[in-house]
């Protein structure tokens, strides 16, 4: 029987995740969620450039006139399966996971 | 009729609750300085409150919400707590400033030192937030304010220099003093565009259950009220450039911005100064007060509301209360008002952005206000003033505070 | 929970919380999920409080703020509503009970004993 933890969502806000060769993919901005057999799961997480600064910064991207710039930041949104949390103080992809799917 | 009568009564209390010390100290100061060469500084001050101050209402009404709610939702507990931070850092000193004002009017009308004046008006001014209601407060305190118009006779009564007051609303190179011209422009625009003139203003229209069908009366309340207080920080520019301009003295106290009424209208002109420095001050540090307990009662869901019994609502009433002591403890710790005025608007003017820009992406949600969402000239206005307000203010503070 | 919020930052974290009665009780100021090898991470709670608030900027802030609130109210911790105990609103999330009869208010109760009250007698 696995060992179930107990983790804050909130603290992974903003926090890097790394790709299986160490390179940072981008840092935790969202998650979606899903109702699976009455539970609610992360379906998936959403990567960002966002940590604090960069999200007050780039809320600013939302006024009108900056999204006639070329400033859209890249985003990749890993399946749940594709996160390994076992070491909250580094976050990765697991073995098998694809850094570049979208 | 009623809305009619809304709009009068918003349009009478935006006026009478417009000018306060950071608005009659820079304006005096430009124009002692200055004559009418900062004109302009005032103008584009009060277009981007009437702006932020409409979009506020806006927001208000057609969300529900009020803009620190949406704050918290929209940019997360951390960015508000920064938002948080630098509005108190900076809104305490407008307070102290502010409760400084009332205090030297009651220190001008009796000739009792102002610092024994301070723990009076704390206590007052708290009684009134915990006995008094929105509506007292909104209503009475401003209405009062209207004496401020005692500006407008003495300017009108002085007889200005049209001509150049008329070239003064054109922004012009300084002929001398550069970096005192830039800190007093800056001060100005801090004193008019005060972001907890704004975010007041939301939870009023939440206080007073605005909802999509008060667009209407938002926007001639914000427009002809800012408006009109924009006009009565001119005539106080107007009668500092008539009484202080011709010798170029600057402004050093409180009795010197008595002068600007009193030369030019005798001694009614003295207590009619008094009576507008105080109300003018009492209604700013309860504003002020009520706008930072709103906001952090807001950012953390609190229960919260000026027409709630304090125990009903009691961490919202002691934050206030608190904040009310910080204030008074600044002004008993020996901090020149008028310099505390100064240096405060000029903060308030460098830090806008932080305030002004999370709020316009707001004002830009769909999610929030449907098709009400602003329009481009509402963005440019207050976006380009804010940013520029920073720049002034990043760059002349430092200048100022080297030069004196 | 009734209602489906599809994301986790954009319409649970930080939502305004209220009661039964449409009383104000907090934000969600954190989200606690369950992680197991092989599953996907459950959600089973949202917390309430200062504390947490705090700890996502600070550590030291949230130990300080965590002794002082032990201190005042006698909370041994934040406050955990269950996620099946919340529904999902448009603007906000809403639990069955009253807050006064949880520890979500335990400061704006003792605020109300030991200093309104007292200042009114």
């Amino acid at each position: 029987m696995s060992e179930e933890r107990e983790i804050h969502l909130e603290r992974l806000l903003g926090r890097r995740v790394h790709d299986n060769q160490g390179r940072v993919i981008g840092r935790i901005e969202e998650f979606r969620l899903a109702v699976v057999n009455g539970e609610t799961i992360i379906a998936e997480f959403h990567l960002g450039p966002d940590a604090l600064w960069e999200r007050l910064g780039g809320a600013a991207l939302h006024l009108p006139f900056f999204r006639a710039l070329p400033l859209r930041p890249r985003r990749k949104q890993m399946a749940w399966r594709d996160m390994d949390l076992s070491d909250l103080s580094y976050l990765c992809l697991t073995r098998d996971a694809d850094a570049d799917h979208r | 009729m009623k809305r009619v009568l809304q709009i009068a009564l918003g349009i009478v209390t935006s006026v009478g609750g417009f000018l306060e010390i950071g608005s009659i100290a820079t304006a005096a100061q430009a124009g002692a300085g200055f004559g009418y060469r900062l004109v302009w500084s005032i103008v584009i001050g009060t277009a981007c409150i009437a702006f932020l101050v409409e979009m506020s209402g806006r927001f208000a009404a057609c969300s529900g919400r009020t803009i620190p709610d949406a704050l918290r939702e929209r940019f997360g507990g951390p960015a508000f707590l920064l938002i948080f931070a630098v509005m108190l850092c900076v809104s305490v000193l407008v307070l102290g400033a502010e409760m400084g004002g009332v205090a030297a009017a009651l220190q001008l009308a009796t000739g009792i030192a102002l610092r024994w004046w301070v723990v009076p008006i704390a206590v007052m001014a708290w009684l009134i937030l915990w006995r008094g209601t929105f509506g007292m407060i909104e209503n009475g305190v401003s209405l009062l304010g209207l004496v401020t118009v005692v500006f407008v006779v003495a300017a009108i009564h002085g007889g200005p220099d049209y001509g150049a007051l008329g070239q003064g609303l054109v922004p012009r190179l300084p002929d001398h003093r550069p970096a005192h011209y830039w800190f007093v422009a800056v001060s100005v625009l801090g004193a008019s565009i005060s972001p907890y003139l704004y975010y007041f203003y939301s939870s009023g229209a939440i206080e007073n259950k605005w909802d999509v069908s008060y667009l209407g009366v938002n926007r001639w309340v914000a427009g002809i009220g800012m408006g009109f207080g924009g006009f009565l920080s001119v005539a106080v520019l107007v009668c500092a450039a008539i009484v202080l301009g011709p010798s170029g003295a600057d402004v050093q106290g409180y009795r010197d911005l008595s002068r600007l009424t009193t030369v030019i209208l005798g001694r009614p002109g003295f207590w009619l100064f008094v009576a507008a420095l105080g109300v003018a001050c009492l209604g700013a540090t309860l504003e002020i007060a009520l706008s930072l307990a709103y906001l952090l009662a807001q950012g953390l869901g609190w229960v919260w509301g000026e027409d709630l019994e304090p125990r009903r609502s009691a961490r919202f009433s002691l934050t206030y209360t608190l904040i009310i002591a910080i204030g008074a403890v600044i002004v008993l710790a020996g901090a020149d008002p008028l310099k505390l005025t100064n240096i405060s608007m000029a903060l308030t003017a460098a830090s806008l952005p932080v305030g002004v820009l999370p709020f316009l992406v707001l004002m830009n949600d769909r999610a929030y206000l449907g098709e009400h969402t602003n329009g481009p000239l509402g963005n440019a206005v207050v976006l380009i003033i804010s940013l520029l307000a920073m720049v002034l203010g990043v760059i002349s503070i430092p200048l100022q505070v080297a030069g004196s | 929970m009734m209602g489906r919020p599809e994301h986790l930052v954009a319409d649970v974290l930080d939502e305004q919380l209220v009661d039964a009665t449409h009383a104000n009780a907090g934000r969600v100021d954190g989200v606690i999920a369950v992680v197991r090898t092989g599953h996907a991470p459950r959600i089973v709670a949202v917390e309430v409080g200062a504390v947490t608030l705090a700890a996502r900027v600070s550590r030291r802030l949230a130990a300080w703020i965590a002794r002082a609130d032990r201190r005042l109210t006698g909370r041994q911790g934040p406050v955990r509503i269950p996620w099946d105990a919340l529904r999902y609103r448009d603007r906000y999330l809403q639990f069955d009970t009253d807050v006064d009869a949880t520890p979500i208010n335990a400061l704006e109760q003792w605020l109300r004993d030991h200093i309104i009250e007292r200042g009114r007698k």
